[in-house]
């Protein structure tokens, strides 16, 4: 071992060159690893969890997709009729909007579960404090999170404690105080769960989420057959026909894009892929640098290795020796992997929106993991140095013959190394390209728009509050609403009758008073929009031109809309109210006077003046609640979010993937020129100039790149296409982005040979010929 | 044609400093055929390297056809080598992965000859050095001799007004010295100016005059038949 480590002293280059890419290498592997390993394994730590069923049921608002609701009594009835069930447990989020504690109030927003009794012994929850079967006995009961109940009451037992919960009810968000006792303290899981929360109330009554637990070998397709075949008793919801349940597996709850709730979490799988994709490619990247730098050590080591066999070492010897090489290499960066893992953790949790810990690392699952890489190292390694020695003159003994060192270059892998990286750059400015896209498109209302989310006991003052913000030049508009373009919308469904058929259509809903329209910057195509009066337009709604859309033959302006008794009083132009993902569909804007959304429109050169004076005027009206203000950009940045995280992502990768595989060329460029000196000194003597001789020596580089475009602009193509494809609105794919691509990738690659190619080729060419 | 004036050679590492050359001053007429003699490590290859312009002398000046040279930047040294100066070397410096045609053609590749002109003339220096059954060959598959043929080749491919000689029968056995010898006084004769650095007095025979050096100092000069050109030293 000591004759290893003083080899690898010897050749500091390639150990450094070796260590960087292995240990940025392995990082990226082990970190996508157990990402990968904690996200399918998502609520995999429940006891039951094979046997454990979310209920979904056909959504009336949306034809064909399935929505995860069940009405009341609906568990209870198949738990009550079907042996196939032995238990069931309920799940609703609710609003809690500030915890008092003795004479604090916390405005924390912690995530609130209600919850069935059951629901410690149902899941795998661990509790700290309290017994599963006692911490929800009645409804004053309250489970909090040991961080929370370490905030609220310090080194203090928090068993027995009386808090109070000002709840939001649905769908008034009308705030309602309720005092509860601590019974329990939870620690939140290690491993991911779907279900996100801070403190756990018992569930009186009403629909909600429901889970239920089948018996052993009852088989989930049988389930549903069952309860198909009852539907007619069991409580769901539905538009006129009733339908079914549907199991869904606990493990594919974490996958869905079907709920929305901040007590629970999602992850696109697409996510999932990509970043194992990435991992892997930056992993292979890293090997192909080590193993043609391995291969350089072992031919750099050949005359050695054969001397010491005609003195008497075995070949078996001679691999060993390597091999100890070897594991010290491998080691040492398996050991800097795990420094960079450390200190990289906070950032990769931050990229991926995970929340990786470092006790979770050490867990054996992940051990585990990180041992398979460092045993797929060795392995490679082995067979390696195996066909190295049996393809050189090592065993045959004809290595001291050799004039020349033949380093490996190998072509096909740094082509591959290069296109990865192509295939980045273009994924980045594909990205970012959608993403100016998104943020310049026209949404049909006024970004700019301040929504304040005023609290239900101050209701009445919101026409005291509208009023002190209108007094001032700084505001332009504002308006009352209580559903609001990108914060959020009602769904309902009108049925009408049409040539004797029943039909029936869904738009989204929107409210607000007469200066709803106007306050927004909605684009008023027909009509005269609400009264500033208030009280004639009661009766009344506007609609969007999608909506007007569904009844081509009908002027629908000055009627009643079909399926409603609304008459439609003005038509205006689509506008977006959610994820750009989708196309703007049917929507209606009703009247109403009650509201808890304030709208401002700011004058936006008075932008800061006008910022200031509400927030004067709120703690002069509402001065015991903090602050809520956003504005609808704030807000459509946040729905969008996701595409800034998936650039960053990309990004990063990219720069991973451009870093190690110019080191693996600039290696291949050093020892290329090397290898050359001596030609390179002939050729100049010949009267090569140096710019020649440059053009000489990346010539190869140029083909390599050029290879690489070739190979990676269609895949970039495909795979950027089938992004886009989920937008509904998309960015063109343009020739610009491949073209640039492909000259970054050539420019990088030059600068990166040419250094080196410079500085043989500009040296004294006698040194040159010296050169052996 | 050639004209050095206390040309000086330092070569220095960290520990010591070694003097190649010390006040060399030599002067080679057009046409003229000069051996530099001299034991190992006496500063005959430094002299013809920097004489050759593939090294810079630490002092002193060096003419070529009236022109000081000594202080060209690399692109002008270049350019005068270029067509200008033959190299002919002890180990022959082909390079591997050329075959003998590519290696002669060299030269004319950096001149900017068009191809045709190449393949003519390349032609007719094989036919001259008879090597031109071998014009596919690869240097390895040549003997000693038949390499350093093809170095002569490459070397007067491009007309050079001189062609510079470091041992070029040093790696040879006597019979290709004594044809690589033949090869050089022909060279002459039809008008090169060659210096020659050698070991072997036998050899230094064939040139109109000997220098010989000594720690860096020229200490003799021997004039061995009268040469072609009046002026000498």
């Amino acid at each position: 071992m000591k004759r290893a480590y003083r080899n690898i002293l010897n050749n500091r280059f390639s150990t450094i060159i070796i260590l960087i890419s292995l240990s940025v290498g392995i990082t990226c592997m082990c970190l996508v690893g157990v990402f990968v390993q904690r996200e399918l394994a998502t609520d995999g730590f429940h006891k039951y969890s094979d046997r454990i069923y979310a209920l979904s049921c056909d959504d009336p608002f949306a034809p064909g997709s399935r929505m995860y609701f069940a009405r009341e009594g609906a568990a209870r009835y198949m738990q009550d009729n079907f042996e196939q069930v032995e238990d069931y447990c309920l799940v609703k989020s609710t609003i809690t909007n500030r915890v008092f504690v003795d004479n604090n109030s916390f405005f924390d927003k912690p995530n609130t579960l209600s919850v069935s009794p059951n629901f410690f012994d149902f899941f795998s929850y661990q509790l700290v404090a309290g017994q599963s079967d006692k911490v929800l006995e009645t409804e004053n009961n309250v489970v909090l999170s040991e961080q929370l109940a370490e905030k609220y009451f310090g080194s203090a037992s928090p068993l027995g404690q009386v808090i109070e919960l000002e709840e939001l009810m649905r769908p008034t968000k009308e705030a309602v105080k309720k005092q509860y006792v601590v019974t329990g303290v939870f620690r939140k899981p290690l491993a991911n769960s779907h279900l996100q929360f801070d403190i756990i109330t018992m569930m009186e009554s009403g629909d909600s989420r429901a889970f239920i637990r089948l018996a052993r070998d009852v088989e989930r397709t049988e389930m549903e057959a069952l309860l198909a075949a009852n539907k007619e008793h069991i409580p769901v919801i539905h538009a006129g026909t009733q339908g079914t349940y549907y199991l869904e597996s606990l493990s594919s709850n974490y996958f869905t894009h079907q709920r929305h709730s901040d007590a629970e979490i999602t992850r696109d799988i697409t996510d999932v892929y990509i970043a194992l994709a990435i991992g892997i490619i930056i992993f292979l990247i890293s090997i192909i640098n080590y193993l043609s730098l391995l291969d350089n050590l072992l031919k750099m080591r050949e005359r050695s290795f054969v001397i010491r066999r005609i003195n008497g070492s075995s070949i078996g010897a001679n691999i060993s020796m390597m091999m100890q090489e070897v594991l010290l290499l491998v080691g040492v960066s398996m050991l800097l992997s795990g420094v960079i893992i450390t200190l990289s953790l906070p950032f990769f949790n931050q990229l991926m929106h995970a929340s990786i810990s470092l006790d979770f690392m050490l867990h054996l699952n992940q051990v585990a993991l990180v041992s398979i890489v460092f045993i797929v190292l060795l392995v490679i390694s082995f067979v390696y140095v195996i066909i190295s020695f049996k393809s050189s003159g090592i065993i045959n003994l004809q290595a001291l013959d050799k004039k020349k060192r033949n380093y490996a270059q190998f072509p096909v892998f740094r082509v591959f190394q290069i296109a990865s990286s192509i295939v980045l750059i273009i994924a980045s400015f594909t990205i970012l390209k959608q993403l100016v896209y998104l943020n310049n498109k026209s949404l049909g209302l006024d970004k700019n728009v301040i929504v304040l989310t005023i609290p239900s006991k101050y209701y009445e003052q919101i026409d005291v509050f509208k009023q002190k913000l209108k007094s001032h030049a700084c505001i332009k508009h504002v308006a009352g609403a209580s559903s609001t373009p990108l914060m959020g919308h009602w769904m309902v469904k009108f049925h009408y009758s049409e040539g004797g058929k029943d039909k029936s259509y869904t738009p989204c809903g929107f409210s607000g008073d007469a200066e709803f329209v106007e306050t927004l910057d909605l684009n008023l195509l027909a009509g005269k929009g609400f009264n500033v009066d208030g009280i004639s337009n009661k009766e009344k709604c506007l609609i969007n031109e999608s909506l007007l859309k569904l009844f081509p033959n009908q002027d629908l302006l000055g009627e009643k809309l079909p399926g409603s008794d609304k008459e439609v009083v003005g038509i205006v132009k689509d506008f977006h109210y959610s994820n750009l993902m989708n196309f703007v569909g049917p929507a209606i804007i009703e009247y109403r006077d009650s509201h808890n959304h304030l709208l401002v429109k700011a004058d936006v050169r008075k932008w800061n003046e006008a910022n200031l004076l509400i927030s004067k005027i709120w703690q002069e009206v509402i001065h015991d609640y903090p602050l809520d203000k956003l504005s609808l950009n704030e807000r459509y940045n946040i729905i969008h979010a996701e595409n800034k995280s998936f650039i960053n992502l990309i990004a990063v990768c990219c720069f991973i993937s451009i870093f190690l595989s110019m080191i693996g060329l600039f290696t291949t460029s050093l020892q290329m020129s090397l290898v050359r000196t001596k030609e390179i000194g002939i050729r100049k003597v010949n009267g090569a100039t140096v710019m020649e001789v440059i053009s000489l020596l990346t010539k190869g580089y140029s083909k390599w790149v050029v290879a690489a475009f070739i190979v990676a602009a269609p895949l970039g193509y495909y795979y950027m296409t089938s992004w886009l494809q989920k937008f509904a609105y998309q960015t063109e794919l343009s020739w610009w982005i491949f073209i640039a691509a492909g000259m970054l990738a050539y420019i990088i690659t030059m600068l990166t040979v040419a250094w080196q190619s410079f500085k043989v080729a500009s040296q004294n060419p006698i040194k040159a010929l010296r050169y052996e | 044609m050639l004209k050095t004036n206390n040309l000086q050679k330092v070569f220095r590492t960290e520990e010591v400093e070694t003097t190649a050359l010390n006040n060399v001053n030599i002067h080679v007429q057009k046409g003229e055929f000069v051996a530099i003699m001299g034991p190992s490590g006496c500063g005959k290859s430094t002299l013809l390297n920097i004489i050759g312009l593939l090294d810079n002398p630490s002092n002193g000046e060096l003419f070529f056809d009236g022109q000081e040279i000594a202080s060209f930047k690399e692109r002008q040294r270049t350019n005068l080598r270029k067509g200008n100066i033959g190299f002919v070397f002890q180990s022959f410096n082909l390079i591997d992965e050329l075959n003998v045609f590519e290696n002669i053609e060299m030269p004319l590749v950096y001149l900017k000859l068009s191809a045709k002109e190449r393949r003519e003339r390349v032609q007719r220096v094989m036919e001259r050095m008879q090597i031109a059954h071998r014009a596919k060959h690869f240097p390895q598959q040549l003997s000693g001799g038949q390499q350093q043929r093809v170095a002569f080749a490459r070397a007067v491919v491009a007309n050079p007004k001189l062609i510079l000689a470091d041992e070029p029968t040093g790696n040879l056995d006597s019979k290709n010295g004594a044809e690589v010898m033949n090869l050089l006084r022909q060279l002459n004769e039809d008008g090169t100016t060659i210096v020659m650095v050698t070991h072997s007095a036998e050899h230094a025979e064939y040139a109109h005059r000997t220098i010989n050096l000594f720690d860096g100092h020229v200490v003799t000069e021997k004039i061995h038949k009268e040469s072609p050109v009046e002026e000498i030293i």
